[in-house]
């Protein structure tokens, strides 16, 4: 079953904790991810991470613009559906 | 621009007698076919040998046919077509220094060789076929690429071979591709390692890119990707520098050992998992 977009914002948060090793609090939507000192080998990690939890694959010309957590979720909610 | 000079040299200009040691005995340093139908084969020099068939079929070659060889290596590919297979005019261009001297010291007949990157390069005469065999992950470098300037570059690549042929021409292209990132951070690094580390300036390009920078100068007669076969040639040279571990370190030193055991394993799972393929391409020239 899909997630709903405030259960896909929790795993992103628990997961970019694990990845980077940092509590992070105050994620949202509009968060830049850049911001949150994450550099693009740790999001790809975020992304290989989410990917198997909720057995999706991202296609990788997509990822290249992804900014903002939004970004993120919003493709991840497409891969999701139905 | 793509590898420099000095990032070519990197990449080739180890040591002759190194390359020799570990790739088959024409020093072929790209991927070999071990299946093809019902024909299969353990064996690396027979890999090879089948891969330079299969390129003298896809530049429809004949011995009257004068054919260029962009990104030469050490001569495999040009010998067997002038010696193996009667091609009586056969140029290579290599932008790397002891490639062209092991050219020149092979002394084969019918065959002429310089050191010239593609972008500078003028043939005297037109040519009548073009062999490319893995050249093209120099011609981008991966800041270029995320500039998005790759397709251009690509479609210049083609652009010239079109230029340098003469009306009927085909083409005959291998590239390794990059399909998929990894995922994982110590995967990222390995092959960031093989990237900026052993082939530094180059950056292996996507089959949608070629499929793109083509037009509109060559015409996709057939393409073939062979993941598999690179993952046996890669393993293949893996076996023959472990077997050689003692020579290497001694004469190369530990870390040059180390850092190619780490590039040719790397490779290995790459292919295992789709993160690269390599593809095979005959083009007919559009007249």
């Amino acid at each position: 079953m899909a997630s709903s977009r405030a259960e896909l914002l929790t795993i992103f948060q628990k997961t970019a904790t694990e990845v980077v090793e940092r509590e992070f609090t105050n994620i949202s939507e509009k968060t830049v991810i850049s911001e949150l000192g994450i550099d693009s080998l740790g999001m790809l990690e975020i992304v290989g991470s989410m990917e198997r939890q909720l057995k999706i694959q991202l296609p990788d010309e997509a990822l290249a613009g992804i900014q903002t957590v939004e970004d993120l979720l919003s493709l991840v909610e497409k891969r999701q559906a139905p | 621009m793509g590898s420099t000079q000095a990032e070519v040299e990197v990449s080739y200009d180890v040591s002759n007698e190194f390359f020799r040691l570990w790739l088959d005995e024409r020093m072929n340093y790209t991927c070999g076919i071990f299946d093809e139908g019902d024909w299969h084969t353990t064996s690396l020099e027979e890999a090879q040998l089948k891969k330079l068939a299969w390129h003298h079929d896809a530049a429809h070659l004949t011995p009257a046919k004068r054919t260029l060889d962009i990104g030469c290596g050490w001569g495999a590919n040009i010998e067997y077509q002038a010696v193996d297979r009667g091609v009586k005019e056969v140029h290579g261009i290599t932008l790397s220094r002891s490639q062209h001297d092991e050219i020149m010291r092979r002394k084969i007949p019918g065959v002429t060789a310089s050191v010239c990157s593609y972008i500078d390069y003028k043939p005297e005469k037109k040519f009548d076929a073009v062999i490319s065999i893995c050249m093209m992950e120099h011609i981008c470098s991966p800041e270029e690429a995320r500039a998005g300037k790759h397709i251009e570059m690509y479609r210049n690549y083609f652009r010239l071979a079109h230029e340098w042929t003469n009306p009927g021409s085909y083409f005959a292209l291998q590239t390794i591709l990059r399909n998929r990132f990894p995922r994982t951070r110590q995967e990222i690094q390995d092959i960031g390692f093989c990237t900026y580390k052993i082939f530094p300036g180059g950056i292996t390009p996507r089959l949608e890119d070629i499929i793109v920078a083509v037009n509109p100068y060559w015409e996709i007669v057939e393409v073939k990707t062979r993941r598999t076969d690179y993952q046996k040639t890669c393993q293949a040279w893996l076996d023959r520098l472990r077997d050689h571990q003692d020579v290497v370190k001694k004469k190369w030193g530990n870390q040059v050992f180390d850092d190619y055991v780490r590039y040719l394993s790397t490779c290995v799972w790459a292919f295992e998992k789709h993160y690269q393929s390599l593809a095979q391409y005959s083009l007919r020239r559009i007249d």
